[in-house]
């Protein structure tokens, strides 16, 4: 147990270092981009005369050498201070705090969505190989797999919100209506279940492509030959020997997804105008708000690196080949 | 004689269409009785193994199926229960083993775990299960049982992973115990316990085992009985004395002539100054890092040696002896970490640049594996072509001599626009020799160069081999686990284990009068011994057969 604790924080460190460095790399590539913030400012303001920019410069620290910007970015960072936006004339911390439940909500529910459904699709498929339900699962999954994100947002909007008037097609509460406990709860589910499934169809036809392929293989393994030649009954063979194995490739695609919880939902927050950091950065976006996009830059990417080190834990619990050998 | 206990009865299975034949089994009569050990042995392709699975019911009814016959147990044909009652019967009363100890048990699970899974399918009470597991893992020799029940396959080695295979097998005191090549992929010392555990088990028990197997030798130490197949037909069966020691069908004598043996006469000793001088090598890899701190693991220890030109020196060993890793030092794909390879009179151990460029047309190297050491998208003619011509022979020049090699190996000139597919595994070994020599090298190592081969393949390679290297007076080291196959090929042996020499000298000395313990171990567990003459104790086969002479190919 000490060598798991060992390596763990050894993980930790690593990626400490890397998380650094892309904070530094996002710095550096933003400020690539033609013109500053200071002459973003200026233009909107309507006055860009020579000197009012030296001052904006002055103000913000701009007219220091990159480096210099840099690492006080940099260290700022590490106290835990992500900058201030001068747009929306909020802490980037607390705009982004502020949208991050929202976002989280969304992505959370898409991957759960994701993860259950298509599990379950790959398993009725791969356990049914070459019948009907095979087929028919594997046409749907496809059909998920291959249709753009916004076109289903924007049809299921229409089949769902327009004609049927099912639910609604737009931002995460009823406006204008205060509801508190139970009913608050029922009105975001409502509002919850385009954007999470338009957002969750991809991942989960991936899942079922993928839990279908690998139960075809494990299928066929030496293993289950052993299993079915000890006269195992069938239901005992699926469960302890193929799905057992056939699963342990999902999680780290499920990793890979999960990393990408806040990041992945630009296009489905747009559509349905989801009040989340998706939304946030494209916004930040259209109006050079740079200091909230590296906010936002940085906690994605953070996420990533969170869920790969649990992607790697995990494994290390259900596979007991990894971290033992050698 | 009582009823058999199993019979089959003009089995067929049909291969799929568009295969070079039409059946993968055809009319295979066979009967097995209590007590009695059948060996079914026969060549890659000859439909022994599936005639092994047919029984079992346990072939991919998509690709094989059953056309006709019949599979008699106990006044049952088993092709006709139901995959139900198939099922109870399956590893109840009769009951399977395979050859891939390194695969057919899962991953995931415990030993103990999978032990039990056979209790509980055929019904034994939950509260029994753990005292029947531990008698099980003593039964087969299992060290520790009290906590290696607890471990995942992964810990154990292959031996260990068979025997607990044969402990899922036996769980249920099955009548009938089906082995498919289950010592094939194992070291000869661990061949020898298990096919003793085996034989012991069946004898205490009772069992009817019906032992599927491409050796020989294996056949000699075990069977009653032989049937020997030939392209899904059963050519021949008898009691073995009979089949081995006077085979009637043509095949069985051509594979019994084929089966390497060990040699008497020494060979004349090469005279000339070593062109290949081995001194202190060691090879060291390492493992782990900052967490668990670094391990090393010295596979390649301080082994020195000399090889001659025209002379065959064997590398004989266990896995993990270090074999393979000295012939891969020596061409240099492997770093050397410590002693001197002196080829020519220059050091080579680490050598850069131009001279080790150069000694690369000098030292080639033949693989083991004559389908995964060709690269299947260029052609026969491209991979041969690819070392001359990297060593800058004008064109003409090297097609000239890969013309001329190809119709040395047998193989003919239109072989050299073909893929590697289209040739079979016998063939496909003749390639990477003519490959080998297409830059014109001193030295040849062949690595295991004959081990994935039938043994009528195995015999023409070796005398290819034996040949080309009196021929081209070549120096050659034979890197091989298979004592006969090295008695047969190789002037001089070195005796490897765990990376030490621990013997060597003239072949015929070495193996008939071994000196180290763990020589003797190894000649010990050589399958068939006594059948083909022990050199060591002289001629006291338990089977008293004799020994046939001359090789038929």
């Amino acid at each position: 147990m000490t060598r798991l604790v060992l390596s763990v924080l050894l993980r930790l460190a690593k990626a400490v270092g890397v998380v650094l460095a892309i904070v530094l790399l996002n710095f550096v590539l933003i400020r690539l981009a033609p013109g500053d913030p200071a002459s973003v400012m200026a233009g909107q303001a309507g006055a860009a005369d020579e000197q009012f920019m030296a001052q904006l410069r002055a103000q913000f620290g701009l007219d220091k050498p990159l480096p210099a910007q840099a690492w006080s970015y940099v260290s700022g960072v590490l106290q835990g201070d992500l900058g201030f936006s001068y747009r929306q004339g909020m802490p980037v911390s607390e705009l982004i705090l502020d949208r991050l439940p929202a976002t989280l909500l969304l992505t959370g529910t898409a991957f759960a969505i994701a993860l259950i459904g298509g599990v379950l699709m790959g398993m009725v498929a791969g356990l049914n190989a070459g019948r009907a339900l095979d087929f028919i699962v594997s046409v749907v999954s496809l059909l998920f797999y291959a249709t753009p994100l916004f076109w289903v947002g924007l049809m299921s909007i229409l089949l769902f919100s327009v004609y049927l008037d099912w639910l609604p097609a737009f931002g995460m509460t009823q406006v204008g209506a205060r509801f508190t406990g139970w009913e608050y709860v029922v009105d975001v589910a409502r509002h919850l279940v385009l954007p999470a499934t338009t957002l969750g169809l991809f991942y989960m036809a991936v899942y079922a492509r993928m839990t279908r392929a690998s139960i075809l293989e494990v299928r066929d393994m030496d293993y289950v030959r052993t299993a079915r030649a000890m006269g195992l009954p069938r239901r005992r063979m699926v469960r302890s020997h193929i799905l057992r194995n056939a699963l342990l490739p999902i999680i780290t695609l499920a990793g890979i997804q999960a990393g990408q919880l806040v990041g992945g939902a630009i296009l489905t927050e747009t559509v349905f105008g989801w009040p989340g950091i998706g939304r946030l950065a494209f916004d930040a976006l259209l109006q050079r708000d740079y200091q909230v996009l590296l906010g936002v830059f940085f906690v994605t990417s953070i996420m990533v690196v969170v869920f790969n080190m649990i992607t790697d834990l995990l494994y290390r619990l259900v596979d007991p080949r990894i971290g033992a050998a050698a | 004689m009582s009823a058999p206990l199993l019979s089959i009865e003009g089995l067929t299975v049909a291969l799929p269409g568009g295969g070079e034949r039409a059946h993968a089994v055809r009319d295979v009569s066979l009967t097995l009785a209590r007590g009695e050990v059948l060996c079914i042995v026969g060549e890659s392709g000859s439909g022994k193994s599936i005639t092994a699975s047919a029984v079992m019911n346990l072939l991919p009814s998509d690709q094989l199926r059953i056309t006709s016959g019949r599979v008699r147990y106990e006044g049952e044909d088993l092709l006709t229960l139901s995959e139900r009652r198939m099922r109870r019967l399956r590893g109840d009363r009769i009951s399977m083993i395979f050859q891939e100890p390194m695969t057919s048990l899962n991953p995931v699970a415990t030993i103990g775990v999978q032990i039990e899974q056979v209790l509980e399918a055929h019904g034994v009470p939950a509260r029994e299960r753990a005292g029947r597991v531990q008698e099980l893992v003593r039964a087969v020799g299992l060290p520790d049982p009290e906590s290696i029940v607890k471990r995942y396959p992964f810990r154990l080695s292959g031996g260990q992973r068979q025997r607990v295979m044969i402990a899922m097998a036996l769980a249920m005191e099955p009548d009938i115990l089906i082995a498919d090549e289950p010592t094939t992929a194992l070291d000869v010392t661990t061949q020898a316990q298990i096919l003793g555990l085996i034989r012991d088990l069946q004898r205490d028990r009772g069992m009817g085992v019906l032992f599927i197997t491409h050796d020989f030798g294996v056949v000699a130490d075990i069977a009653d009985r032989v049937a020997v197949m030939q392209n899904g037909e059963v050519v021949e069966t008898g009691p073995i004395e009979r089949v081995l020691g006077a085979p009637e069908h043509p095949y069985t004598k051509k594979l019994i002539g084929a089966v390497p043996r060990f040699r008497e006469t020494q060979a004349d000793e090469s005279r000339d100054a070593p062109i290949l001088s081995v001194r202190g090598l060691t090879k060291i890899y390492r493992s782990g890092g900052l967490v668990r701190g670094v391990r090393e693991v010295r596979a390649v220890d301080g082994v020195s040696f000399d090889i001659r030109r025209g002379e065959t020196l064997g590398l004989v060993g266990e896995s993990g002896s270090g074999k393979s890793t000295i012939g891969q030092c020596l061409l240099r794909i492997a770093s050397v970490d410590a002693g001197e390879v002196r080829f020519d009179g220059q050091d080579i151990a680490h050598a850069t640049g131009r001279a080790l460029f150069d000694y690369r047309t000098r030292a080639q190297m033949v693989f083991q594996d004559p389908f995964a050491s060709l690269n299947p998208r260029h052609t026969i003619g491209r991979s041969i072509l690819a070392g001359p011509l990297a060593h800058k022979v004008p064109r003409p020049e090297a097609e000239r001599r890969m013309a001329r090699l190809l119709e040395r190996v047998g193989l003919d000139a239109g072989a050299a626009t073909r893929y590697p597919h289209e040739f079979s595994g016998g063939q496909r070994q003749r390639i990477g020799i003519a490959r080998a020599l297409a830059v014109e090298p001193d030295l040849l190592v062949a690595d295991e160069a004959v081990s994935a081969l039938d043994v009528s393949v195995q015999a023409q390679v070796l005398e290819l081999l034996r040949e080309i290297r009196d021929e081209f007076d070549l120096a050659m080291l034979f890197i091989t686990h298979d004592l006969r196959v090295a008695s047969n090929i190789c002037d001089r042996v070195v005796v490897l284990h765990r990376g030490k020499i621990v013997e060597q000298g003239p072949v015929t000395e070495v193996f008939s009068r071994p000196a180290h313990a763990y020589t003797q171990e190894l000649l010990g567990a050589v399958p068939g011994r006594s059948w083909h003459g022990d050199p060591q104790q002289g001629a006291t086969p338990t089977h008293p057969i004799p020994v046939q002479q001359g090789a038929t190919t």
